[in-house]
């Protein structure tokens, strides 16, 4: 570091963005003004650092909690669907598809079907730097469910299903994916936060009309992926729900439905 | 947050096996900064389905993004805490929730039973989930720095939120949030962990 850098004009100005900086609550503008002060400036670079540091603190500092001993085989599982291969792989799904289609995929491929959706997936919610923001829309186009109908990359050859979305869901789409015999994945992209003591939760409907509360989901903003076991399904419903917790029947019409 | 030189290497060597595909290095990962991920999630979300939900997302970050990880700029504890703790402010800007309304708290839990609903008690509610050093740095600050930086860290409020909420002119919440940070790093020792810089 140089003395000359915290003479720099502007310095101060610029010093104190580092805190919304660090937090990545900058807009774009401010954001790119303090990336091109960081390539030149040394204090500055410095005084990020040490920001860096006491925000870690701060956010580390919260009295310890041991994480639930499930919620492991979870991550790890969901690292495991989602370790190859490479996004940059990622076929682009084509443009109609037929409504049905015999499922001829050996396991094997379809958990690599699958493992591309679920690291593209990831990666498009990944915010760090800016970094991958010009790669998103493309990535995005690549392996959500085309809302005409048809299967996310990678599940071109399995049976799909359009869940048809209205309401809160509006803007949501997907797919129910027959994965073979009484496995089924529910994939809904663009699904929005229920908000704050609510829940969107996920029904099935058995061919004797019986109806039961599968999930809950109880935030949004990105892409739900929920895998069903059972063999007999007629019906995939999601209902909005003023509960985080599974109520006994819907309360509200369903905004995301497919029936199969 | 106090690591030594040997942790920090081989931490940054499960980093760089991460970013090859090693799983078994991940799960190395995840057991020694599960707790804290956890942590930032339960402590600022207030609610177990919420924050399991929240470190889920995390860590399949940290494996998406760890080949963007670089040592020479930070520790991985720290990477990964201000991974964690941003996600989790981008949680709750979107829910558009604080941390004081949010269900999910256990019956006799005292502090949630501290929690009334306005932003002053629910802040100083998950506050008070900090550890012993960091309350007590805080409680040192000047109110306008303290407030500033609790709003911003713990409810996620941007600058000109906290301007509001506050009632004060923008530019002295920049100043207050700057004088804070810089005081609370000497407070609490802080420095440039990798001895960097000046």
């Amino acid at each position: 570091m140089t003395n000359r850098d915290h003479e720099q004009p502007g310095y101060d100005e610029l010093a104190e963005l580092l805190v919304p900086y660090a937090l990545g609550q900058l807009d774009p503008a401010d954001s790119a003004r303090i990336k091109d002060a960081l390539e030149t400036n040394e204090a500055l670079r410095t005084e990020l650092r040490e920001i860096e540091a006491v925000s870690a603190t701060l956010a580390g500092s919260f009295e310890p909690v041991a994480a639930p001993p499930a919620l492991r085989s979870r991550v790890l599982d969901a690292v495991a669907v989602a370790a190859r291969p490479h996004p940059a792989t990622v076929p682009m799904p084509r443009a109609t598809q037929p409504a049905r289609r015999r499922w001829r995929f050996a396991l094997p491929a379809l958990a690599g079907g699958f493992a591309t959706a679920c690291i593209v997936l990831g990666v498009v919610a990944i915010n760090l730097d800016g970094e991958l923001d010009d790669t998103r829309s493309e990535l995005r186009q690549a392996t959500e469910a085309p809302r005409g109908g048809g299967a996310p990359a990678g599940f071109e050859d399995s049976t799909v299903h359009t869940v048809s979305t209205s309401g809160e869901m509006a803007e949501a789409n997907g797919s129910l994916i027959h994965v073979g015999g009484d496995q089924w994945l529910l994939v809904l992209s663009n699904v929005p936060d229920p908000g704050n003591g609510n829940s969107w939760q996920v029904w099935t409907r058995d061919s004797a009309g019986a109806i039961e509360n599968v999930a809950q989901w109880l935030s949004g903003g990105s892409t739900q992926v929920l895998t069903l076991d059972r063999g007999d399904i007629e019906e995939v419903m999601v209902s909005f729900e003023r509960s985080t917790s599974a109520v006994p029947a819907p309360t509200t019409a369903p905004v995301a439905d497919v029936t199969i | 947050m106090q690591r030594t030189a040997e942790e920090r290497a081989l931490q940054a060597t499960w980093m760089r096996l991460v970013a090859a595909g090693d799983q078994d290095a991940f799960a190395q990962l995840y057991d020694e900064f599960s707790s804290l991920v956890y942590s930032i999630a339960i402590g600022m979300l207030r609610d177990a389905g919420r924050a399991e939900d929240a470190a889920q997302d995390v860590w399949v970050k940290v494996w998406n993004a760890a080949s963007a990880f670089d040592e020479d700029r930070a520790s991985v504890a720290t990477w990964i805490t201000t991974l964690a703790h941003r996600h989790v402010i981008d949680m709750l800007r979107r829910a558009s929730v604080r941390p004081g309304d949010r269900p999910g708290f256990e019956p006799g839990d005292e502090t949630a039973a501290r929690i009334a609903g306005d932003d002053d008690t629910a802040t100083a509610a998950v506050s008070a989930a900090y550890g012993e050093d960091v309350r007590a740095a805080l409680l040192q600050l000047p109110e306008g720095q303290r407030m500033s930086l609790e709003l911003a860290y713990f409810s996620g409020m941007t600058q000109s939120e906290i301007s509001e909420e506050l009632g004060k002119p923008l530019g002295t919440v920049k100043t207050y949030m700057f004088q804070g940070i810089r005081r609370l790093r000497d407070i609490l020792g802080v420095t440039d962990e990798l001895g960097q810089g000046s």
